[in-house]
């Protein structure tokens, strides 16, 4: 019994509900003589994996199914042994590089290297290489970019690197000029609310196109997020009715909340709140932009129209110097401040103009 | 008193001839006070001719010449000075020019300051009162030198007198406590060295008293020059015993039974006595109370003109071309004077002198305790029999003992004092000498299994009684022992406590340092603190006193504070200012040096992040200009930022613009702003150096980081958070690295990467396995595990999910789940296999706080216990077979329960019978 964002996951290419097109592009590719190395990027729960692995089977066919975990260790110059768990078919093999963090060009030299230089054993499958699937390389150190480079290059006969990545900005140019990009878009919400129907309708349920459209919109365009939303919320309350509550994630529950605390009090008390509030959101892993973004939404919704080019300014800002540099609470503290600031500044002034 | 030798007219007239050689005198004043002048220069030559005496003995020559009369005494080294005053005499042309050369020597620093002092009035006195006074009067006169009538006749002189002429100049015996217990003294006239605070100072330290009047229970009347002619009277009259100041001070002597020929009369009866005594060399220090050293000798001019006196003149010529030869070595031994430092000239040689540890729960008195009763705690054999109580009180339990605190607050000092005084011989090994496993083990592991051998040389030692026989180490600095030298010191070190036979005493600094931090488990723990303000200015101005040294009370506490009440850093540090200036004032220049001290004491973060925030000037810690407040970045530049973005928010600041409440609260707003800001810079600064290994940036993030936020901040900031940052960073690490790994537990079947599983499958997941257990209770538990088989999760994977989705605010659901749900859960997932794509590592590992886990082994195991008492009640009675019940409990049949159960109880001589009576015993009860 597993969820239905895994349990209907399609398949192949054929069964793919969006991006039609893109994927009959991929079949054509997957097809032709030349199979390019891919760099598939786009949003999360854009269904990037899937498309990925819909390519693979039409490549080797049903055998990519049949995955196994496997660990192998490595040991850094510095006789420090990493520990790295793979997804592996017969067919290929999945790595997430940045898993070994600053370590992670060892990574790329010594693992990629070796797998990318053996040839394939057996000489009846259908493709004289196999694919290395390596996840979040915008994560990777520019280094371990680099060493990636060479090996693209050098070993195209025996292997095809499928990258996958959120976002290409962090992705040297040299790596992205080798491979072909594949932008898989996020889903529309009209799309999501189709597949929602879709996916009811085959458990059985009758989901009404009114929640369908809610819960698309809160989704965010995650597919994902979204077929979780429903699973939930067919779990909590069914038979389905239109003014059912959605429960969203708690993060963004909690976010939200931190971003109304801000908003209604300015003060330093309150910031102190809100820090152990921003530190409580990036100790559970929520990445620091996706903070901004929820907090600048959030903050937007609130607060007075002709303040808005301000804060989006000072939030651009703040996320920029943030990448920057290297204490993520600095600039999310930063930006708290600065609205603050701003707002009761703001607040201020127009009491005063109504006295 | 009779002047009727031959030797002592002989001497006389050469000083009068000496006198009459030099008629410049009597006319001219101004001449006359700068040749009094050179003649103490001369004087003060002389006293260096005297210290140069150990060199001039080496010379053969002189020895030869010395044979009749020259041994090692004091009085030889009289004898040799005045010689080469008779000397010039013998000439009978003590040019000027000659002593003007002589001047040229550098003479002692007390005595040339003492005569910088004296006014010209005095000085112009001087001929008639010191050397008139002695040399110029006829014999007739000399003979009437008592100083009754040599004050008779200067009694105009009487009106005018000032103090002391020559302060200091003698030494004062130490002599016994109480020595003048009861007696009671009269002082008439000015003594030559003492003045009446001084010499009233020295009666009632040894308990006599000073009364004011001439009566008959004055025991005696001390007379000096211009001694008052009617108390003179009156105590001849009343037979009371009239001494001079020489007298005086022989008398200390004398009533503590002291012999010293150097303090008996003058007389000259006693002349040829004195010669033959050959005493051995009595400690010259000016004014101070301490132990003899001979080095420090140092002869005082009034004693050289009055040795002349004595002289003889045979010797005179006798000893006439050493002294000339003695000269040009004069210079050589001048430095020998005061080449001890204070701190050791002053190092306390009692419990209670030293300083803060004067009180009974004192650290100096425990370990004096704890080494007494030492021999009584550890030296029985049969340790184990009578091991004494742990007490942190007394250190009982201990071999060792660690004295831990600041330099400089006498550590090392307590514990040699306290050795000492409680009657144990040490050696002490300290950073200086190499102390590897090896040695340690050679050096100590025999010190401390032997019996010292140094009372047998005293010949004290008789019986040979080990426990009599006390001895221990002190190992100073043992946080030194670092490095590949010493490497293993410490764990060695721990050995031979744990076997030692004699105390050992370990000094250190840092208690909390890693290597110490072992020690300090084996050791009874004296931890000292810096003394306080009051206690240190005390013993230093007792100190200042003794070394003559004029310092304000205020100066000398910046000096305190500046040294961070480091007592060794005061005294050199006061020692180095006086060598210019006996005169300490706060304006001098000193006053720079003392900051300049101060800025060599350590800080610590805290205090530095304090600082930045609070620049106030009553500080005098305070940093005055940007390059200060740049440096307290410095004191720990990967700290700084941290603490200062983890207190900026508590700063108060001092100067808010506005008026209303509200103007302020914005305008703090405003500064929050900008300081935060500048710390983002001083990230991004921070960022840049580590990464490019750009450190010249450092000064670039000094100001971002730590100087503007302090410069818009500036106010009040109460002690400084620790940054939890740190505890925060490590915390988002650990999450991480578990959403990695619950990441691959499912990877076969989501698609999502860690994130994602973080952001969107770990709420979801929470609810999906643990409402069916709260909902439904048991009845959930098949379809929990089942979503756990099928994602492939663990158990630990189960306590994570929950663990993690739990947001602060949330009812943490497995509150809401029934105890006896949670381990039927367990239960049933731990006996079901679990088909993993992965070989389980152990999350425990990474998990750094298990809080749940416990709780339900403990109860299933409970649980289990029940269910098998039971099947199996036969057993339950005995509580040896207790122990296996669980392999039992699987047993079929009670036979082969019997079986299994005696074959296992075998060793038990009661085996069947004793099964076979309880199980039917409880099933009695049962029934």
């Amino acid at each position: 019994m597993s969820l239905w964002c895994d349990k209907h996951r399609p398949k192949t290419l054929n069964t793919l509900d969006y991006h039609k097109e893109q994927a009959d592009q991929l079949k054509k590719l997957v097809h032709s003589e030349d199979f390019p190395h891919l760099l598939v990027y786009g949003p999360n729960g854009a269904g990037k994996k899937t498309r990925i692995m819909c390519s693979l089977k039409e490549l080797y066919g049903p055998g990519v199914e049949k995955l196994r975990i496997e660990r192998q260790q490595f040991e850094t110059p510095s006789k420090k042994t990493i520990e790295m768990t793979t997804l592996a078919s017969n067919y290929h093999i999945e790595i997430n590089a940045s898993d070994a963090g600053i370590y992670d060009r060892i990574v790329i030299q010594e693992m990629i290297k070796t797998i990318a230089q053996t040839n394939q054993l057996d000489a009846q499958t259908q493709k004289s290489f196999k694919v290395i699937v390596l996840t979040e390389v915008d994560k990777l150190t520019k280094d371990a970019q680099h060493a990636l480079r060479r090996t693209m290059e050098k070993y195209m006969n025996s292997c095809r690197l499928i990258l996958c990545c959120n976002s290409t900005s962090r992705v040297i140019p040299a790596v992205r000029s080798r491979c072909l990009s594949l932008r898989v878009p996020a889903p529309t919400a009209d799309q999501i609310a189709m597949i929602l129907k879709q996916t009811c309708k085959t458990e059985g349920l009758n989901l009404p196109q009114e929640l369908a459209n809610k819960i698309a919109l809160k989704s965010n365009r995650n597919l994902r997020r979204a077929l979780l939303m429903c699973e939930t919320a067919y779990v909590a309350h069914y038979p389905f009715t239109n003014d059912q509550e959605i429960s969203e994630p708690d993060w963004e529950l909690f976010l939200r909340e931190t971003a109304r605390q801000i908003v209604q009090q300015q003060s330093v008390d309150r910031i102190v709140q809100i820090r152990d509030r921003l530190y409580e959101l990036l100790c559970h892993c929520i990445p620091a932009d996706i903070i901004f973004k929820g907090l600048l939404k959030e903050l937007l919704t609130i607060c007075d129209g002709q303040l808005k080019p301000q804060i989006v300014e000072i939030a651009a800002d703040m996320e920029h110097k943030m990448n920057l540099g290297d204490k993520q609470i600095f600039y999310l503290e930063a930006f708290v401040v600065k609205f603050m600031s701003i707002y009761k500044k703001h607040l201020e002034f127009s009491l005063a103009g109504c006295i | 008193m009779k002047s009727t030798s031959p030797k002592k007219s002989s001497k006389i007239d050469k000083l009068s001839s000496d006198e009459n050689t030099s008629p410049v005198r009597k006319p001219n004043t101004m001449m006359m006070n700068w040749l009094s002048k050179s003649a103490s220069k001369k004087t003060d030559d002389d006293s260096k001719l005297k210290n140069s005496d150990s060199n001039a003995q080496k010379d053969k020559n002189l020895k030869v010449e010395l044979k009749k009369t020259e041994k090692t005494s004091p009085k030889a080294d009289f004898k040799k000075k005045t010689i080469r005053i008779s000397d010039s005499s013998d000439d009978e042309d003590p040019s000027p020019i000659k002593l003007k050369s002589k001047k040229e020597k550098p003479a002692p620093k007390n005595t040339k300051i003492e005569d910088d002092d004296e006014d010209d009035f005095e000085v112009s006195k001087k001929p008639s009162k010191k050397s008139a006074a002695k040399s110029t009067e006829t014999p007739k006169e000399k003979e009437k030198e008592a100083p009754k009538k040599g004050a008779n006749k200067f009694y105009a002189a009487y009106m005018r007198r000032e103090g002391p002429k020559n302060p200091g100049s003698k030494p004062i015996p130490i002599g016994k406590k109480d020595c003048f217990d009861g007696l009671k003294f009269l002082i008439t006239g000015v003594l030559d060295s003492l003045d009446r605070d001084e010499s009233k100072r020295i009666i009632e330290k040894y308990g006599g008293s000073i009364i004011s009047g001439v009566t008959k229970k004055l025991d005696y009347l001390i007379v000096g020059d211009d001694a008052g002619e009617s108390k003179l009277q009156k105590a001849r009259e009343l037979n009371v015993k009239q001494i001079n100041e020489d007298e005086f001070l022989q008398l200390i002597c004398t009533k503590s039974g002291i012999t010293n020929p150097k303090y008996e009369n003058q007389d000259v009866e006693m002349m040829d006595m004195d010669e033959q005594v050959n005493s051995e060399p009595v400690k010259q220090e000016q004014k101070i109370e301490k132990a003899p050293t001979p080095k420090k000798e140092k002869q005082t001019p009034v004693k050289d003109q009055k040795s002349v006196i004595k002289q003889s003149p045979k010797e005179v010529k006798e000893i006439k071309i050493e002294s000339i030869k003695n000269e040009s070595t004069v210079k050589k031994d001048d430095s020998k004077i005061s080449n001890e430092l204070w701190v050791d000239k002053y190092k306390p040689q009692a419990m209670n002198k030293i300083i803060g540890q004067g009180t009974e729960k004192s650290n100096a008195n425990k370990l004096f305790n704890w080494l007494k009763n030492w021999q009584k705690w550890h030296a029985s054999s049969d340790s184990k029999a009578k091991k004494p109580w742990n007490d942190q009180d007394t250190g009982s339990s201990f071999k060792a003992a660690l004295l831990s605190g600041p330099p400089g607050i006498g550590k090392t000092t307590t514990a040699q004092v306290v050795c000492k005084e409680a009657g144990y011989t040490y050696i002490e090994l300290n950073a200086s000498d190499s102390r590897s496993k090896k040695l340690l083990d050679k050096v100590l592991g025999e010190s401390t299994e032997t019996a010292s051998l140094d009372s047998y040389f005293k010949g004290k030692h008789k019986v040979t009684d080990l426990n009599k026989d006390k001895h221990c180490v002190i190992m100073d600095e043992v946080d030194g022992m670092a490095g590949n030298e010493d490497r293993g010191g410490v764990q060695e070190l721990i050995q031979i406590i744990k076997q030692s036979k004699i105390p050992l005493i370990c000094i250190c600094n840092d208690r909390q340092h890693v290597k110490i931090r072992s020690l300090a488990n084996h050791c009874f723990d004296l931890r000292f603190y810096k003394p306080r303000l009051e206690q240190v200015r005390a013993a230093l101005m007792s100190v200042c006193f003794k070394e003559g040294i004029k310092i304000t009370g205020e100066l000398l506490d910046q000096i305190i504070t500046g040294c961070n009440y480091d007592i060794r850093q005061c005294m050199h540090n006061l020692s180095m200012w006086s060598s210019n200036n006996k005169v300490l004032t706060s304006t001098q220049g000193s006053k720079i040096d003392i900051e300049k001290a101060m800025k060599d004491v350590r800080m610590n973060p805290f205090e530095a992040c304090k600082l930045v925030f609070n620049s106030d000037p009553s500080n005098p810690k305070a940093p005055k200009n940007i390059i200060e407040k740049m440096d307290l970045f410095f004191t720990d530049y990967s700290l700084m930022p941290l603490l200062i973005q983890e207190n900026y928010l508590s700063v108060v600041p001092n100067n808010l613009k506005g008026t209303t409440k509200k103007q302020k609260d914005l305008n703090h707003l405003e500064l929050l702003k900008d300081s935060i800001e500048s710390m983002c810079q001083g990230d991004r600064v921070s960022r840049l150096l580590r990464t490019n290994n750009n450190w010249s940036l450092l000064p670039t993030q000094a100001v971002f980081s730590s100087y503007i936020p302090g410069e818009k901040l500036n106010g009040h900031i109460g002690l400084p958070a620790f940054p939890s940052w740190f505890g925060k960073n490590s915390k988002q690490g650990r999450v991480d690295r578990i959403l990695q790994e619950l990441q691959k537990h499912m990877r076969i079947h989501i698609s999502a990467n860690k994130i994602g599983v973080g952001m969107d499958y770990l709420s979801v997941l929470k609810n999906m396995l643990t409402k069916p257990l709260i909902q439904k209770g048991t009845d959930g538990i098949s379809s929990v595990i089942n979503i756990m088989n099928e994602y492939s999760l663990t158990r630990d994977d189960f306590d994570t999910i929950v663990e993690l989705g739990t947001w602060p605010g949330q009812k943490d659901p497995m509150t809401m789940i029934d105890s006896k749900v949670k381990a039927s859960f367990t239960r049933t997932y731990n006996k079901e296999s679990h088909k993993n794509p992965f070989t389980i590592v152990n999350i425990k590992k990474i998990k750094a706080t298990k809080t749940s886990e416990d709780a339900y082994g403990e109860e299933e195991d409970g649980v289990e216990d029940d269910n098998e008492e039971e099947e199996d009640d036969d057993i339950t009675a005995d509580a040896m077979i207790k122990v296996n019940t669980k392999s039992k409990a699987k047993a079929t049949t009670a036979a082969s329960k019997s079986t299994t159960k005696s074959t296992s109880v075998k060793r038990s001589a009661k085996s069947t019978d004793d099964v076979e009576a309880k199980p039917s015993a409880s099933k009695k009860k049962k029934t």
